[in-house]
């Protein structure tokens, strides 16, 4: 007992230290796994290759980037933009350097296998410089705070990890339901481009005019559909009575996955640049926007795409169409926007 | 009591999923399930239905798990 009252909160530390350190090595390993991965798929397995190419690919891993100011925050939105459009031309160009032969999927597959390589390189360097923190200065408490969260950072890694194998198979992501859903509408339609890697179709539904839009498959690519609707409405001249975004939605635990919600508001996630756009462009013209999101988990939305979020793709169009029939009238004009990455989801 | 967080172990065990890819007749509209192969792509038109010769199409792709019989 008294030995307990001593030493306690040492236990307490040795066994937490122990703990996140076990976390750090899984992370260690996932990080190690997705570079071999990636390296292996550049390099299609040629040794000779290997020796010229991996350096390059560490590289990329090592790419950073630094967010714009937002002390004065007006503008930030269209440097944020500007930033992330360099970053993103900057990997294609690289990529079409490193294979110059490879067509637009496996392009597109190197580029999303780079991505989630780096993602997990900075996880694990992230952790790794908290957990040495933690032992160098004795903290405790820093430790303490690195363990609590640890299972979501897990979560997040693991999620990555399983992310991979879809891309190698340039399978379609649970994140790709909204394009598989505006997709299958755009099959017998011309598609234009309309924005980069964004196209859209011009088709009827139900006596409406509907312009369908979505990023560009079934290469692994997620488009631009903020500036895509801008083009649409301000170069293009459509004035739409409505917008409909069909978009995945991360579920809370409890929830089915390919449960489908409705909502108003722009369904789209990422940096939020083209969620800005967007809800710009439909306040600047009055436009309603009309949100449909099937829900997945984080790991569902970024492996290959489960049965019920597949199969939820025909329920999700019975929604569209109720919400195009209750909320519009005959003779209207509708844009309706799959929102996702299109790895495997052609239109 | 598994409702209780604290008392529950947590569920480390992942189960396997097999992808598959369903194809679907354009004219009789039957759906045919198969194991996936590169190159597979959801709206990819390939083949003809064995029932009604019309143009099949591929209108699915997912993973499910393993079931253990």
């Amino acid at each position: 007992m008294a030995l307990l009252i001593i030493y306690g909160q040492r236990i307490q530390a040795w066994m937490i230290l122990n703990d996140v350190s076990r976390s750090v090595g899984k992370l260690k390993l996932m990080k190690d796994r997705s570079r071999k991965e990636a390296v292996e798929f550049v390099t299609g397995g040629s040794n000779a290759k290997v020796d010229e190419l991996a350096p390059r690919i560490d590289q990329f891993l090592e790419y950073f980037t630094i967010m714009p100011i937002d002390m004065d925050p007006s503008g930030v939105v269209g440097k944020l933009e500007h930033i992330m459009t360099t970053r993103d031309d900057r990997l294609k160009a690289e990529i079409r350097t490193l294979v110059p032969d490879a067509d637009p999927i496996r392009a597109s597959v190197i580029e999303n296998l780079i991505e989630a390589a780096s993602a997990l390189n900075f996880i694990y360097k992230i952790v790794r410089h908290f957990y040495l923190i933690g032992k160098k200065t004795t903290s405790m408490f820093i430790l303490a705070q690195l363990q609590m969260i640890m299972p979501m950072v897990l979560l997040e890694a693991d999620a990555l990890t399983g992310a991979i194998d879809a891309f190698k198979k340039a399978q379609p992501l649970g994140d790709g339901i909204g394009p598989m859903v505006v997709g299958r509408l755009m099959l017998d339609s011309e598609k234009k481009e309309v924005a980069k890697e964004t196209v859209y179709s011009q088709s009827e539904l139900k006596g409406r005019k509907v312009y369908l839009l979505t990023a560009k498959g079934p290469a692994g690519n997620v488009g631009q559909p903020g500036n895509g609707i801008k083009n649409m409405v301000e170069e293009l001249d459509i004035k739409p009575n409505a917008i409909i975004m069909i978009d995945a939605a991360l579920k809370l635990e409890g929830e089915k996955t390919g449960e489908i919600a409705e909502g108003i508001g722009a369904a789209i996630g990422g940096i939020g640049v083209d969620r800005f756009k967007i809800e710009e462009v439909a306040t600047k013209h009055g436009i309603p926007l009309y949100a449909i999101v099937i829900k997945q988990s984080i790991v569902d939305a970024i492996s290959v795409m489960r049965k019920e979020v597949a199969e939820a793709g025909d329920k999700t169009r019975e929604v569209m169409e109720r919400i195009v029939e209750e909320k519009t009238k005959e003779g209207d004009k509708i844009i309706i926007v799959g929102v996702g990455n299109t790895l495997g989801v052609a239109q | 009591m598994s409702s209780l967080p604290l008392l529950g172990a947590p569920d480390k065990k992942k189960p396997k999923l097999t992808v598959y890819t369903i194809e679907e007749c354009q004219s009789c509209h039957l759906k045919t399930k198969r194991g996936f192969r590169e190159g597979d792509f959801v709206h990819k038109r390939e083949g003809q239905c064995q029932s009604c010769k019309g143009n099949l199409m591929i209108t699915m792709i997912y993973a499910e798990p393993i079931k253990v019989s």
